[in-house]
């Protein structure tokens, strides 16, 4: 087993193993902290695939997230969202079908390893992608962006109008 | 040397990770968090896809999909955090859920809201 193989599978097992603290923990803190191990250990295995650029964007907007979630979700967490017996049933034959795949194809990786991935240490850079970025797919960019900018503005909107609107049904409960 | 293989299983059984979780956890933050994991296999299938073929144009897109979700995110966040649902707790679940905003018992936020 190389080295890279090896570090592949730590960072594999963290990924995974901060995607089930995330799924089982109670404790909001410890849910986010899954939630940032799996990026953290998402951003090195980028690197190891030699794309620097797209581990450092990961880890900039996982730790965004991590920011934004971390102050609302201990209030959120115990909100309910409504999931009915017809949609447990599908979501279940659906997970289950997904599961057989990956099963199936784990028990093919016995009989035939995938390709090796190139070794060309030349890919991946940051000018490379920047210039792919910036010319072909700056329109990709563009949009990409804008739904971001105006997510955003729609959150601080959001935010304004349902302050206001708290407030004054506070008042109103104040009064009566 | 490692097989693309490799990378694209652990994008699959994360993908299934976080899909499990958005189709049975009835936690908001776990289910928001749990698509940004979906998210977040598609994007390795598609760096691993990028090394192999070794093209870039995988990489590029990795990048517009974790933007897109850094939207879905924020814009989940702040419809959750404005949102009561208003369906009592089944009986017999003891994840003692307690509303968004008040901190009450969610029973009572339940009928409250009925």
């Amino acid at each position: 087993m190389s080295w890279a193989e090896l570090f592949f599978l730590i960072f594999a097992a963290l990924v995974l193993g901060g995607a089930f603290l995330l799924l089982r923990a109670n404790d909001p803190r410890r849910m986010i902290g899954g939630f940032a191990l799996v990026y953290g250990a998402l951003a090195a295995i980028h690197v190891l695939l030699l794309a620097p650029v797209v581990a450092v964007v990961h880890s900039l907007i996982g730790g965004s997230m991590v920011l934004a979630v971390a102050p609302v979700a201990r209030g959120l967490l115990g909100t309910r969202r409504p999931i009915g017996r017809s949609g447990r049933i599908l979501g279940g034959l659906g997970l289950g079908v997904l599961v057989f795949v990956l099963l199936g194809t784990l028990a093919r990786q016995y009989l035939s390893y995938g390709a090796d991935v190139d070794a060309d240490p030349h890919f991946g850079g940051f000018g490379r992608l920047a210039a792919d970025l910036m010319g072909p797919r700056a329109l990709a960019l563009d949009v990409a962006g804008v739904i971001l900018l105006v997510a955003v503005l729609a959150v601080v909107l959001a935010a304004r109008v349902f302050t206001a609107a708290g407030r004054d049904e506070a008042a109103g409960e104040g009064e009566s | 040397v490692i097989p693309v293989t490799h990378f694209l299983y652990l994008a699959f059984g994360l993908f299934v990770l976080g899909l499990a979780g958005l189709l049975f956890s009835r936690h908001l933050v776990r289910a928001l968090l749990s698509a940004q994991l979906m998210l977040a296999g598609a994007g390795l299938t598609l760096v691993a896809s990028s090394r192999w073929w070794g093209n870039h144009d995988g990489q590029v897109m990795a990048v517009l999909v974790a933007l897109v979700g850094a939207a879905q995110l924020v814009m989940g966040l702040a419809v959750a955090r404005n949102v009561r649902w208003s369906d009592p707790p089944p009986p017999g679940d003891d994840e003692g859920g307690v509303a968004a905003d008040s901190g009450e018992p969610a029973a009572k936020e339940a009928t409250h809201g009925a």
